[in-house]
């Protein structure tokens, strides 16, 4: 009997522990809304392979994997929803995240999918890296800043 | 598979159990990799995340991947409980159960996969959650009935065992040595089935999509019904047997009324008087 006690206070402290870690964060699915703007985007293994992926990327053959968005503003809204815009014109996709947070998966309507991995997400820098296939030879990371939105002391000013 | 305990085992016994788990948990690991992008069958990757984690501040990432290394941990220790517990009452019940846990947890990711499933991250947690939960019942239990034999849901330490054994054989007394020999077909065979599972899981997930889990719970239900089978056959081949035997003799008993008085008065003619 005793013994059964002490493991149930084992198990139960456990499962609290978990609770309290998961209360004192915040889940990538609210951290990721609001609107981000890309500031940066480069490849890790060097210029020199961008213009393969580049090229790569126009003769659609990293099709339908990879994609690349430069200069965008990108609005990630609640229900999945993600906005872009992209030279004043905008575009409605849908996002999800997967794994235990750390895959970004954007959904076209032709039913494209891209893959992204949340290197680092927090209130000001979202990084993604986008990996490509074996033809680009390369991985590109998208470096994203929070826009900062006007705040209620902004706004009576 | 499931009825015999321990060393009571026989290589055939752990090479039916550990090709069948291992080819189900080679087809859940990479389905839970294409569907929810992690791994669901081994924690040894986990641990190493969870690390990283932890270094890098991301406490919701951390609690997640502690939770799924808890809850393939409590698998194990769940599937032991029963063995363990009840062994003594009912060895074929102790063992079949952890299984029956594990077709339920794989199909309640079927079905909810397939007609709830909306894509949120607390969905695709609570799912992986269940599918190492599990995994580490099927883990739990093919390693304790085998004295640690068998084990199927990763293959860090079959892989290590392999390179021992085929060290090993570089000896001749080795290689003459039919416990080591019956040990390396063991785990090739682990090795080959779980690979199998993965590719037939790679190939079929496309078309399958959660319909796959249903695929991997038949397996299992072989698993469970390959002994249960055996027994009731032996069970009814038995009883038949005895039956057309009882029925041929009272057939023979009909058409030969007199054999017993016959018998009767010869076998006191037999017996000498004394």
């Amino acid at each position: 009997m005793k013994l059964w006690i002490t493991y149930s206070v084992v198990f139960l402290f456990g499962i609290l522990g978990l609770f309290l870690l998961f209360n004192a964060s915040t889940s990538p699915e609210k951290v990721i809304l609001g609107k981000w703007k890309e500031t940066d985007w480069k490849f890790e293994k060097g210029i020199a392979f961008a213009a393969d992926i580049a090229a790569a990327s126009k003769a659609k053959a990293t099709q339908p994997e990879f994609s690349f968005h430069k200069a965008e503003d990108w609005e990630f809204l609640p229900g999945g929803y993600l906005r872009l815009k992209i030279a004043g014109q905008q575009e409605l996709l849908t996002w999800r995240i997967k794994g235990r947070g750390h895959v970004l998966q954007i959904q076209y309507g032709n039913d494209r999918i891209e893959n992204y991995q949340l290197t680092v997400l927090d209130k000001n820098k979202m990084v993604l890296n986008a990996e490509s296939d074996v033809q680009a030879r390369g991985i590109s990371q998208l470096i994203f800043e929070r826009e900062k939105s006007e705040t209620y002391a902004q706004k009576i000013q | 598979m499931l009825r015999k305990y321990s060393n009571s085992r026989t290589l055939g016994d752990n090479v039916k159990l550990g090709v069948l788990t291992a080819f189900s948990a080679g087809m859940v690991n990479i389905a839970s990799l294409l569907l929810f992008f992690s791994f669901s069958s081994n924690v040894t990757g986990h641990y190493a995340i969870l690390a990283a984690e932890l270094v890098k501040g991301n406490l919701y990432q951390a609690a997640v991947v502690l939770g799924w290394i808890f809850l393939f941990f409590f698998g194990g220790f769940v599937s032991n409980m029963f063995v363990i517990h009840m062994n003594k009452k009912n060895t074929y019940v102790a063992h079949a159960l952890p299984i029956v846990l594990e077709i339920i947890c794989l199909v309640a990711v079927g079905i909810y996969g397939q007609f709830f499933y909306k894509e949120t991250l607390v969905e695709t947690e609570a799912m992986l959650a269940l599918m190492l939960f599990a995994m580490g019942l099927q883990n739990g239990l093919t390693a304790s009935i085998s004295n640690f034999a068998v084990k199927t849901t990763h293959l860090t330490g079959v892989t290590t065992d392999l390179g021992i054994l085929f060290s090993m054989f570089t000896h001749k007394e080795h290689r003459k040595n039919n416990e080591l020999k019956g040990k390396a077909i063991l785990l090739l065979s682990i090795a080959a089935a779980y690979l199998a599972g993965a590719v037939v899981s790679g190939i079929t997930y496309m078309h399958m999509g959660f319909r796959l889990f249903y695929a991997v719970s038949l397996f299992l239900v072989v698993v469970i019904f390959y002994d249960f089978y055996k027994l009731k056959l032996f069970r009814y081949l038995s009883n038949k047997r005895t039956k057309t035997q009882a029925i041929q003799l009272e057939t023979i008993a009909k058409q030969l009324p007199n054999i017993p008085e016959q018998k009767k008065k010869r076998t006191q003619e037999e017996v000498p008087a004394y």
